[in-house]
């Protein structure tokens, strides 16, 4: 199996308390027609660890005005 | 889905004036699942030509990716116009009426759901979770397009006095959305969401 995929499957769905214990994700796919599952999968890891280690923007809908 | 709930935050828009804004749809979703708050946030280094957004819901409140104790969390990738941004964090917004059994809830059912994604599944074969994806597209239109509006730009694009890009334009949606709206099977589609 690819390594990005399980990587992805481990982090959201393994056991222990470094996985997510993911209930529900979906995603809307970029404009990139030619993006594998792997890619996919790459993506997200790297999103939960950016996000994790603080490297994010909280959006507050309330300011915002669209 | 949960068609019932969802009947509530349809019923909502159809009191509104486009363009509807995020927060409006967040405030209603809140009183709709007032247990299941959201956050939403921007990952500066997502590529928007490979994932848009996505939604996660986690159970595991302790973990570092949950921000504030709220296990529901929307993320965008940065870089995409008002419309865009606008409309993947409302389809994002639409995965709180999934029901279980649309739930992207093990790693093959995740597995699953990125090959259906990737296109190399004919539609007939989706996963249950994929066609909660494009099943939210339709809810996404149903909620930012109110019913007398949509009918409203049908008969001007039928009279030529509006393009697409212009019916963009006053939903703030994307352009390549808008003929969705006007499919001739758009009123079951939409009609079957919460019936």
């Amino acid at each position: 199996m690819n390594q990005q995929l399980e990587l992805a499957q481990k982090r959201l769905f393994g056991d222990g308390t470094g996985s997510l214990d993911t209930k529900n994700i979906k995603l809307y796919p970029g404009s990139n027609r030619d993006i594998v599952p792997e890619k996919f999968a790459e993506e997200i890891n790297k999103s939960i660890s950016r996000i994790s280690a603080g490297d994010f923007e909280i959006i507050d809908l309330e300011k915002s005005d669209y | 889905m949960q068609k019932e709930k969802f009947k509530q935050l349809y019923d909502f828009c159809q009191t509104l004036t486009p363009y509807i804004s995020r927060s409006e749809i967040q405030n209603k979703l809140l009183t709709i699942f007032p247990d299941s708050p959201f956050v939403v946030m921007f990952d500066h280094g997502m590529n928007p030509d490979s994932i848009k957004g996505y939604f996660v819901a986690s159970n595991n409140n302790d973990h570092p990716f949950v921000k504030n104790g709220l296990r529901n969390t929307i993320v965008l990738a940065k870089g995409l116009n008002q419309c865009w941004e606008r409309f993947v964090t409302v389809k994002e917004m639409m995965h709180l009426f999934d029901d279980e059994n649309e739930l992207t809830d093990s790693a093959d059912k995740f597995s699953d759901l990125l090959n259906d994604l990737e296109g190399s599944t004919p539609n007939e074969g989706w996963s249950a979770p994929m066609r909660a994806e494009t099943r939210c597209v339709w809810m996404t239109l149903a909620c930012l397009c109110p019913e007398k509006y949509r009918k409203s730009f049908e008969t001007a694009r039928l009279s030529n006095s509006m393009d697409d890009y212009e019916i963009a334009v006053q939903l703030k949606v994307p352009a390549q959305h808008v003929p969705k709206l006007f499919r001739e099977d758009f009123p079951k589609i939409v009609g079957n969401l919460f019936i």
